[in-house]
């Protein structure tokens, strides 16, 4: 074992943790009295997967395929493979991954842990939807399968359950068709945020994935102006070997350049140059799949103390009240973002996972005290207009906070502690959520 | 006709790489470590992955003795149309390995690393002597020169190391390549979060570099290269400053 700090990808929660990587199953069986948790490829947002004082469990070396079943439309792995490995494997004989985040170097087991969703959860939904059942493994309890028929309770806690419930060891996931090797691509500009909200509704049913850029420095009418991107498998064999390499783990010293200044005009220069670009694109799915990938230098540019990230979910009815009081929270904290990016979501909600019905809206600003003032405002816009944030993105909301938008938040927790009431799995996430 | 490789230690590490390393290259695969689960997990990810047949074998090498060895060698072969390839990469290290007087630690250490590895080396060399065929064992940097620290370990690798030496000579006729690595730090277990003097080398490099000389009739190899001038640079110390360096 190794101690050493552990930060989450936004670089603002730090702590000093052990690290221990498996190579064997019989090295899980090693008894310990210290809190641990499971850590993939550390790209939550916040410290998900790091505790202070306890044990991190790396699960980098559990990356293999164990069944694959076509008939069935499954595939069961171990969960530390990195979704763009598993993607690979997949587009080269015809199939896909249903539900892709946005960086393929992210496991498996964070996506289970987090119930995460990529650029088409209007249509296809979260991971949860996808996983057919998980072997858990546990201290106390042991081995466990769950899944919608066995072990059901454990099923549901363990999907969205942030690796409180235990090592997600394996898990057998539903796959989809395709032999659609290119993604082609639509932009179209739009003129304000909700001119954004209103071609995804136009767009959302014909096109695979739906997703947009916007500039939210910009003032009054052109306020969230920018890029809508509408996605379309097409056929083509482009299939190439890609060894996925995580670029996301920047050198914590690298000087930050991103500031009021240089933040709006970053934003024009992208918007501009999108704007002059082709309006139609083709590119090779695995390239397209993962849009972040080769554009790490952005979360370069924020230098040694990292940026924050806030990604919430407004049911429609309160869209645009909401859109209304972020402008002007925008201006009135003079703050600039350098990243403002929507989705249209349907579901129903799990858990304290973020899921339900509305528009997605991610900004991202540099971690400065400004930024958590602003970020307040932001939890009280939230807060009033019925949203819900997205926990493995947040490294700062308290109990308090999260316990009122999640309405499952004391279930929630007065399951885990059924579960476990040792709370084994325990991270600075748990920690901070008091769960 | 088809290639079979045999890997002795496939499980982890170093084992598990070259496993996929070959089965990529579409040889067939005889993958033999001590527990079954991860070895199950190997072989099913290569057979999916690679489409190569794999057969598996769980086996501690340290509880073999002279029957079992031959008859495990005999069962080996009778599974497949023909071997040509076998490559040991099982070993073991122990925190606990610093002084003569650990005899439980000396005892596991040598029946894992050295005479296991030799019953299993004696009947596979029988077995190859008349094809065109490599027998390769992964030995360490630790086996240029015995010092204070992995006492066990160092001396169960040049144990290793001078009866494959003592195989080539036996089988100088045959067609067996006889190949013995001298590697340095590798991304394992072994050398997980401690801080080393030299770069520590991927287990996929050092896979793919012992697949890629399968045919040469060297016999010691350096892996990574520069570890030579190492080898040779302590070699060449007179024993009043070997004895004073503490690595």
């Amino acid at each position: 074992m190794i101690t050493s700090i552990l930060s989450g990808f936004d670089k603002t929660e730090k702590s000093e943790c052990g690290i221990i990587q498996p190579w064997k199953y019989s090295d899980f069986n090693k008894s310990s009295n210290k809190k641990i948790i499971a850590r993939g490829s550390g790209l939550s947002y916040c410290n998900a997967g790091a505790i202070e004082n306890g044990i991190c469990i790396e699960m980098k070396n559990f990356n293999r395929i164990l069944d694959f079943d076509e008939k069935n439309e499954t595939i069961t792995v171990e969960t530390g493979i990195q979704i763009g490995d598993l993607n690979n494997f997949l587009i080269k004989r015809g199939w896909i991954m249903p539900v892709l985040p946005g960086y393929p170097t992210i496991t498996t087991g964070g996506c289970i842990a987090f119930n995460v969703h990529g650029k088409s959860q209007y249509k296809i939904g979260t991971f949860m939807d996808w996983v057919d059942s998980i072997t858990l493994y546990h201290p106390s309890h042991g081995e466990i399968k769950c899944s919608r028929m066995e072990n059901v309770d454990i099923f549901n806690l363990t999907i969205g359950g942030m690796g409180f419930t235990g090592l997600i060891m394996e898990a057998k996931i539903k796959i989809k068709r395709n032999d659609c090797q290119n993604l082609e691509i639509f932009k179209i500009d739009c003129e304000n945020i909700n001119h954004a909200v209103q071609i995804f509704k136009e767009n959302v049913e014909k096109y695979d994935f739906v997703y947009s850029w916007n500039d939210m420095n910009s003032k009054g009418k052109s306020f969230g102006r920018g890029i809508v991107y509408l996605e379309k498998l097409v056929s083509g064999k482009t299939y190439k070997d890609i060894n996925y390499k995580n670029k996301l783990n920047y050198a914590s010293d690298f000087p930050g350049v991103l500031n009021n200044l240089t933040i709006p005009l970053m934003c024009s220069t992208y918007f501009y140059s999108e704007k002059i670009k082709t309006k139609r694109s083709i590119i090779g799915l695995q390239r397209g799949s993962f849009p972040i990938y080769g554009k790490e230098v952005y979360y370069y540019l924020f230098g040694k103390n990292g940026f924050r990230e806030y990604q919430v979910l407004f049911p429609f009815e309160s869209w645009e009240n909401a859109v209304k009081e972020i402008q002007s929270a925008i201006t009135r904290i003079n703050i600039s973002v350098s990243l403002g990016s929507l989705k249209l979501f349907q579901g129903k909600s799990h858990n304290i996972s973020f899921t339900g019905n509305g528009v997605c809206l991610a900004i991202d600003v540099k971690a400065t005290q400004k930024s958590l003032q602003f970020f307040k405002e932001l939890d009280r816009i939230t807060l009033e207009n019925k949203g819900t944030i997205n926990l493995s993105k947040d490294s700062r909301a308290d109990s308090d906070f999260v316990s009122k938008i999640f309405p499952a938040y004391n279930s929630f927790k007065q399951n885990l502690f059924s579960f476990d009431p040792e709370k084994i799995f325990y991270s600075d996430l748990r920690n901070r959520l008091n769960l | 006709m088809k290639e079979c490789a045999v890997i002795v230690g496939a499980s982890s590490g170093l084992g598990r790489a070259l496993a996929e390393h070959i089965s990529e290259k579409g040889v067939d695969l005889i993958l033999i470590a001590r527990e079954a689960r991860d070895l199950h997990a190997v072989a099913n990810n290569i057979k999916i992955r690679y489409d190569v047949n794999v057969v598996t074998f769980a086996l501690d090498i340290a509880s073999l003795d002279n029957i079992k060895a031959k008859d495990f060698v005999d069962g080996c072969c009778k599974k497949v149309t023909i071997i040509n390839q076998v490559y040991f990469t099982a070993g073991m290290v122990s925190e606990r390995d610093n002084t003569i007087f650990s005899g439980e630690v000396l005892k596991t250490i040598m029946e894992t690393n050295f005479s296991g590895i030799a019953l299993l080396a004696t009947y596979f060399s029988e077995y190859l002597q008349h094809k065109k065929s490599t027998l390769a064992v992964i030995s360490s940097i630790a086996a240029i020169r015995p010092r204070s620290m992995n006492i066990a370990y160092s001396s169960s690798k040049i144990a290793m190391e001078y009866f494959i030496k003592g195989l080539q000579h036996n089988y100088e006729e045959s067609l067996i390549n006889f190949q013995i690595y001298r590697v340095g730090y590798m991304d394992t277990q072994m050398s997980f979060g401690k801080k080393l003097l030299f770069p520590v080398a991927s287990v996929d490099k050092v896979a793919a570099c012992i697949f890629k000389n399968r045919c040469r009739r060297k016999t010691t190899f350096y892996y990574p290269g520069f570890w030579i001038f190492i080898a040779i640079i302590i070699k060449l110390l007179p024993w009043f400053v070997y004895k004073k360096l503490k690595f």
